[in-house]
């Protein structure tokens, strides 16, 4: 562009011909002022001169039923978790602030830790038995799954006996403190189960190489089966346990650790087991 | 259909649908899919920083509603995670697809789709429980909102009485199962088809490498390459079997099956245990959007032809689009081959086929003008096409055979009543009529007409004079394209779509840049390139006006130019500036732009249940939800209803707007 400008200004003495020249502006069409965000001219139209046909009415009605029910099942995801989940400005209207890197992006969504409960909802009240939990994660149990259409990596999560191996290291804490524990969690044979390589460690021929689609399916069924062994099993696990993974999955930095001796994160976990009732309560009362 | 870029905007859409629908945690998952590409699960938890743990529950419920590809390589072990962005933008047409097969197949259909789409995909053993435990429940309550199939959760007194319908039982669900996997609404489920199409190509080619462990040379090759071809399809066409296996009864059948669901209406007396015992419990299915978007397509045709011609050529267009679209799968041919459809011969259907879809409402006797005889050229109202458009054939030979069928019909003239527009004369083919319907068989029970008014022959011939309009409007609609059976009919459908996206396109310019704009870019569009100087003349405008116009819509991007300097000194004097306009790229800006709005009509959404949040959490309270306008105050209700039109309108606008870029796009 400078470079034209030089030649247009050399050419000026001869009449100015670079305002034939077809990305020139007519100089009373450029405006130099500044000019008001949205020009006054400019007159988007409104919804309301345009209403809905009434294909596109029921299309609406349907989609919006659609998305009731599966709100409605247990594999949504609450958007909002935490009233603050828009970030820090509690005008909802506000843009939404740009995020840059991951960390930015994901102080977007709201957490759900004991730090976000609410001291005045968080009391159990009657009406709470009317409002859904927000959840923060999927719960598959119950649910029919296929398990041949899932990568082997996600059948402990559709099983439900996914616990990101913490199951295991809290029974191995427990079993410290109390004898008796170890037995009824379920997850007990996933002891030393790192999360590293916790694709591979649930498929017991790794070493010997490819399988034959044979073996996979032998595979497939029996964990198919396993499934419904284990659905007893995890009905007897205490609602307690899961309320408590919960709330500690939103700090997400330890999970990989299994929690030794000396662990900050656990230090104060013993105590939350004695009033772990109320604290279910609470958790449960939040909605976004 | 995974041939188009995504830009940032598609991507934020894809994310913004699934966060609407699924919630969060898959959204947040799908984002990093899309932003990083196939990843594994310990590589998603390092870039999301979240735990493990969530990152496979994320995937889980995002594999469960097929919007990822995985893979898992059988040597390492590893399993590899894709995006399916074309299943998550389809997230937003699940509104319209519902309605659409309401409409065309009752609403039986519409709640097997429904709770197929809900879970994703379905055993077909559960789709029956799951439609039988809901229904009667469904039959209280059909006006709309209240209904909720899913809520497994409630006990529904009414669960097992439904009094207003008669009792459905277990093999009428199977039968309408069946009858829409034989239209190819629901798809049978296999591994492998959540495998991505790379995926299975390179696994087909490493398994077929095997032979040749020297590797190739030469000639070998073609041939491994034809035969990893031919692998890949059979691959694919194995979940079509099943579809094979329904087609013949339910589609080409009897009739009887067929217009018992197209109708919506079910005969008490009817019978279904006779082939269902094809589709075993077992089967898992799920949405086939691909045709889906075929069935949305012809609604939408339908829709343009309403627009350019009339509402009974728009309702005789649909009944052809039905009988020809049983032939089509999916709306573009794939890229990687394996279609059995041949682009220059594509499938068509006869005026015959054609009548047996005509809705007996349609009144075939309006919509047409009625000119006298010599108004009316004969020879190229009837002009038989064997190819498309596009294609270079030897006009003369068409010409000839045109010219053969005319004569044939010409034959007649004198004694019939002259009366249709385009000179077709309704009485030729009336001899042929009988011996037509004897030799089709099964047509006795086609459509019924309440008063023995016009026969059946008229209204086909009167039906057949709106397919001619068709065939002779400028947009090429229909191509006649032969003469068996009273004329075999077909659509040139990419040629017409490309009619169609200028149509959209131009919409848009005329809105944006007023009607001048728009005829400098038809006159570019038809011209090609056009040096500066020559334009004004031939829009016949002012210099000043064009050159204004031209670079406003420069600007926006719709317009470019290219310098072509006469001598080296490169003087501006001395240089064309030749204008074009630039197809392609201004379908993709478009595209993109449709995109943003769509992003900003979902955020809009999310800010106004935001500001109303209060009023939202108690209307999806247990106690609630249902039954508003009793629980709810006066003040609170009215809120919930600004919100609930507030938010029809952004879901309105949204799904206008996949309207245009369904156009622009996938049709």
């Amino acid at each position: 562009m400078s470079g034209r400008g030089g030649r247009g200004g050399g050419r000026g003495g001869r009449g100015g011909g670079g305002k034939n020249l077809p990305w020139d502006y007519d100089p009373a069409g450029v405006q130099e002022q500044p000019k008001e965000r949205y020009p006054k001219t400019y007159k988007p139209p409104r919804a309301s001169n345009f209403p809905l046909s009434s294909a596109e009415a029921r299309g609406v009605r349907y989609f919006v039923q659609l998305r009731r029910d599966f709100h409605g099942s247990s594999l949504y995801t609450h958007k909002h978790l935490a009233p603050d989940s828009t970030g820090t400005s509690s005008n909802p209207g506000d843009p939404v602030r740009r995020a840059y890197g991951q960390q930015q992006a994901n102080a977007r969504y709201g957490v759900r830790s004991k730090a976000t409960v609410d001291p005045f909802l968080s009391v159990p009240m009657y009406s709470h038995k009317f409002v859904h939990e927000a959840r923060a994660l999927p719960d598959f149990h119950g649910r029919e799954v296929h398990h041949q259409l899932f990568p082997e990596g996600l059948w402990s999560t559709i099983d439900g006996t996914d616990d990101g191996g913490k199951a295991a290291a809290k029974a191995k804490q427990r079993s410290l403190k109390r004898k008796s524990v170890g037995g009824d969690l379920g997850g007990g044979d996933l002891d030393e189960d790192d999360e590293d390589d916790d694709d591979v460690v649930s498929r017991p021929n790794k070493r010997k190489g490819p399988e034959t689609d044979e073996e996979r399916r032998r595979r497939i069924e029996e964990a198919a089966r396993g499934k419904d062994e284990d659905g007893e099993n995890m009905a007897e696990e205490d609602p307690e346990e899961d309320e408590e993974e919960m709330s500690q999955e939103d700090d997400d930095f330890e999970d990989d650790e299994d929690g030794g001796d000396y662990d900050a994160e656990q230090y104060f976990d013993g105590g939350d087991e004695d009033f772990g009732d109320e604290e279910g309560g609470g958790e449960s009362a939040m909605d976004f | 259909m995974s041939s188009y870029n995504q830009t940032k905007n598609a991507a934020e859409l894809c994310v913004l649908l699934i966060r609407e629908l699924y919630g969060q945690l898959p959204s947040r998952i799908f984002e990093i899919l899309m932003a990083s590409g196939r990843s594994t699960v310990q590589q998603l938890g390092r870039i999301s920083s979240l735990g493990l743990r969530q990152v496979r529950h994320g995937l889980a419920v995002l594999v469960q509603q097929n919007l990822v590809y995985h893979y898992t390589d059988s040597d390492t072990s590893r399993t590899i995670y894709e995006a399916n962005h074309y299943f998550a933008y389809n997230i937003v047409r699940n509104g319209k697809i519902l309605d659409c097969v309401h409409r065309n197949y009752g609403e039986d259909a519409k709640r097997i789709v429904h709770l197929v789409m809900a879970s994703g995909h379905m055993r077909v053993g559960s789709i029956v429980d799951a439609y039988l435990k809901n229904h009667g429940k469904l039959a209280k309550n059909v006006n709309g909102l209240s209904d909720q199939p899913n809520s497994h959760e409630d006990d529904d007194p009414f669960a097992d009485t439904a009094p207003e319908e008669p009792q459905v039982s277990g093999y009428q669900v199977l039968d309408d199962i069946a009858h829409l996997i034989a239209i190819g609404i629901l798809e049978p489920l296999s591994p492998k088809m959540l495998q991505s199409p790379e995926d299975i190509k390179s696994e087909v080619d490493k398994d077929l490498m095997k032979a040749y462990p020297s590797g190739l040379r030469g000639k070998q090759k073609g041939e491994h390459e034809t035969r990893v071809a031919n692998t890949v399809r059979d691959i694919r066409n194995k979940s079509q079997d099943l579809k094979m296996r329904l087609e013949p009864a339910y589609l080409y059948g009897s009739g009887a099956k067929r217009r018992k669901l197209a109708n919506g209406d079910r005969s008490n007396g009817f019978s279904a245990a006779n082939d269902d015992d094809a589709i075993e419990d077992s089967i898992l299915l799920r949405v086939n959007y691909e045709k889906c978007l075929v069935e949305l397509r012809n609604q939408r045709l339908c829709q343009f032809v309403d627009d350019h011609v009339g509402y009974t050529t728009a309702q005789v267009y649909g009944a052809m689009l039905t009988a020809l679209s049983k032939k089509l799968p999916c709306c573009q041919p794939d890229p990687q081959g394996g279609d059995s459809i041949d682009p220059l011969n594509p499938p068509t259907v006869t005026t015959i086929e054609i009548f047996e879809y005509l809705k007996a409402s349609v009144d075939v006797f309006g919509g047409i003008g009625k000119p006298s005889a010599d108004q009316i050229n004969v020879t190229s109202a009837e002009k038989v096409e064997r190819q498309p458009p596009s294609g270079e054939g030897d006009a003369d030979d068409y010409g000839i055979d045109g010219q053969a069928s005319i004569e044939e019909d010409s034959d007649n003239d004198d004694d019939v009543d002259m009366g249709m527009a385009n000179g077709h004369l309704n009485g030729t083919h009336g001899g042929d009529d009988g011996e037509a319907f004897g030799q089709n068989g099964a047509k006795d029970t086609k459509v019924k007409f309440a008063d023995k008014g016009p026969t059946k022959a008229e209204r086909m011939q009167r039906m057949r004079q709106h397919l001619l309009v068709l065939a002779e409007s400028g947009i090429h609609f229909v191509r006649h394209s032969g003469t068996r059976d009273q004329g075999e009919w077909t659509v040139d459908f990419e040629v017409l779509f490309r009619q169609l996206r200028f149509v959209e396109l131009d919409t848009i310019i005329e809105d944006t840049f007023g009607r001048e704009g728009l005829r400098l870019i038809k006159i570019l569009r038809a011209k090609g390139k056009i040096d500066d100087k020559t334009l004004p003349t031939m829009a016949l405008m002012q210099k000043g006006d064009v050159h204004m116009k031209m670079v406003e819509m420069e600007l926006a991007g719709f317009l470019d130019v290219q310098e072509v300097p006469r001598d080296n000194n490169r003087v501006a004097a001395r240089t064309l500036f030749l204008w074009f306009f630039d197809e392609h790229r201004t379908l993709t800006r478009t595209l993109d732009n449709t995109y943003k709005a769509m992003v900003r009509h979902l955020q809009r959404l999310d800010v106004e249940a935001q500001k109303k949040k209060n009023i939202l959490s108690l209307v999806e309270r247990s106690d609630v939800q249902g039954m508003e306008e009793e629980k709810l105050s006066g003040d609170a209700f009215n809120e919930y209803q600004s919100f609930l039109d507030i938010q029809s309108r952004l879901l309105g606008q949204v799904s206008k707007l996949d309207d245009l870029v369904s156009v622009l796009r996938d049709f």
